[in-house]
């Protein structure tokens, strides 16, 4: 544990060193501008557009942040060859991967934490209300960014960095379209289409349900019992990515 | 070690090219505006998907992009001049703002108010409305929209009725409406349908100078729905008898009203044998809608 640990706090500080934080300046002067700037437009209903732009600005950037670190994991230690040094200490691949992945959790969650606050900051300081809600939706956005960089860090134990961001961004994609294959099932006669078309439902994240922001921008707050069932959902999917990334780098040679 | 020598002034036709590409670009951009600027705006968005579609494409993004539409919308309704294309790409837009949000209720509202008020197409006013009362039932504002266009721009009362009464029994909405509602129901000639709505609107509220209000106008659509139920039975009895009645009792003996209702102000009905007009004794003017259409 403690040398899992170990590496996830060097990940932390090697992130932190890219200037991935740069980004939120970038976030906050855009949210900020935007919003001031589109409230002069709207008729009304301001604070929905504040609100609708603030998620989905946060819920971009933390997509974005999950794709591009999740697949530097092990490429960038193979760059550098600085993963031979790594592997030759005390510790075994399934601690690296999972040291790894709990670093780079924690970079995401402190930068959509900040980006959270920042939007606060706005809606506070425009006069708009804050709903509960708000922090539901951005709870599922983190669970979101979990999966998703537990994903681009799967796809980074076999395949190079382009590759691995293709395809993950290929899930996210498909990730918020399961809902409709579930439609296509429903309504489908043929029983062949409907078990292939229900299989895919099942194996592919449905991202649909850890999006509530429409819904929470609105003031609506979600039942709690969903939130906890969607966040296990996520976390229960993150888990099977780790496990399938630990096996898969176990077995790879350098 | 010394410094290799470079050429002097290397850098001078590199700068006078990155210039020239600079003035390029600004110059092929106000070409390119020039030969738009014919074009409308708002044809150029004409190609705009169908909302089912966009919901699908948007990803998880759809309120974000029905915003962005809604902008382009408000930006539309806001030319001086407002044309019938421009009408109709602002209803198509509404549309799929709506579809891809179905609870925007501002961009109903505001829609259906523009429809008819920058452009003349009631119609279209009206089928975002029945859009927006179907995903929003409980918004009273719409329902309410949707009376007035019913009354103002088809003069149709029994729908303008239908949806003021619908909107009256959303909670929530001010008494006003109730009363309004009333008022029309009494000029379609539905006058118990107005009492019924009153005395239910009545019972929910909680206020009593509301109450008190409300109260006056249930009793004044009594005394319509009593005149109405006098005017309905001397037809009849002129119809068997070939002649109007001479008192109101004659109505009861010929078995055409069970019995002579009370004046709910405490008066009592009037009877006019020459003209076969009845009236309280207590209102002076009967509950009617009046305006004026369009253009009159």
């Amino acid at each position: 544990m403690e040398r899992l640990l170990a590496v996830a706090v060097n990940t932390f500080r090697e992130t932190l060193r890219d200037k991935i934080l740069y980004n939120l300046v970038l976030f906050a002067v855009l949210l900020i501008g935007s919003s001031v700037l589109l409230g002069t437009l709207t008729i009304g209903e301001q604070a929905r557009i504040v609100n609708d732009l603030g998620l989905a600005a946060i819920n971009v950037v933390a997509v974005i942040i999950a794709i591009f670190i999740g697949i530097g994991l092990v490429s960038k230690e193979i760059e550098r060859r600085t993963i031979y040094t790594l592997l030759a200490r005390p510790i075994t691949r399934s601690q690296f991967v999972l040291g790894k992945y709990l670093g780079l959790a924690l970079v995401i969650l402190v930068n959509i934490g900040i980006m959270f606050a920042m939007f606060l900051a706005t809606m506070m300081l425009s006069g708009h209300p804050v709903h509960a809600s708000l922090f539901q939706a951005v709870e599922l956005m983190m669970v979101e960014a979990l999966l998703i960089m537990a994903f681009a860090l799967l796809f980074s134990t076999f395949t190079s960095s382009v590759l691995s961001a293709t395809l993950t961004l290929g899930i996210y994609v498909i990730g918020h379209l399961t809902s409709d294959l579930k439609t296509i099932a429903e309504k489908n006669a043929s029983g062949v289409i409907k078990s292939l078309t229900t299989t895919l439902y099942y194996a592919f994240p449905n991202l649909e349900t850890l999006n509530i922001k429409g819904q929470s921008a609105a003031g609506i707050s979600v039942d709690l019992g969903f939130q906890v069932i969607a966040t296990i959902y996520g976390l229960l999917y993150t888990g099977l990515l780790l496990v399938g990334a630990c096996l898969i780098f176990q077995r790879r040679d350098f | 070690m010394t410094p290799v020598a470079r050429p002097a002034k290397q850098w001078i036709p590199l700068a006078v090219l990155g210039m020239g590409l600079c003035a390029g670009i600004v110059a092929t951009q106000i070409a390119l505006d020039a030969t738009r600027a014919g074009i409308p705006k708002l044809q150029r968005m004409s190609y705009l998907p169908d909302g089912t579609i966009l919901k699908v494409a948007a990803l998880g993004y759809r309120e974000v992009v029905a915003d962005v539409l809604w902008l382009q919308v408000i930006q539309a309704m806001g030319d001086k001049r407002v044309s019938t294309e421009t009408g109709q790409w602002i209803y198509r837009a509404l549309d799929v703002v709506t579809t891809l949000d179905p609870k925007f209720v501002r961009a109903y509202e505001a829609g259906a108010h523009a429809l008819c008020s920058i452009v003349v197409m009631p119609q279209e006013s009206n089928q975002l409305l029945e859009k927006g009362i179907r995903h929003n039932p409980h918004e009273w504002r719409l329902p309410f929209l949707l009376g007035i266009n019913h009354f103002f721009e088809f003069g149709d009362n029994q729908k303008a009725a239908e949806a003021m009464a619908m909107a009256a029994r959303i909670p929530g909405a001010p008494e006003i409406i109730a009363r309004l509602a009333a008022k029309l129901l009494v000029s379609a000639k539905s006058p118990q349908q107005a009492v019924e709505l009153l005395a239910k609107v009545y019972e929910e509220t909680p206020d009593d100078n509301v109450k008190t209000l409300l109260e006056q106008r249930l009793r004044e659509a009594i005394v319509e729905r009593d005149l109405a139920m006098f005017e309905d039975a001397i037809g009849r009895y002129q119809a068997q008898y070939l002649q109007r009645p001479a008192r109101l009792e004659q109505l009861v003996q010929a078995g055409l009203l069970r019995e002579l209702p009370q004046e709910p102000f405490g008066g009592q009905y009037q009877y006019n044998a020459d003209t076969g007009e009845v009236r309280s004794s207590e209102i002076k003017e009967r509950m009617r809608m009046t305006f004026r259409k369009r253009g009159q």
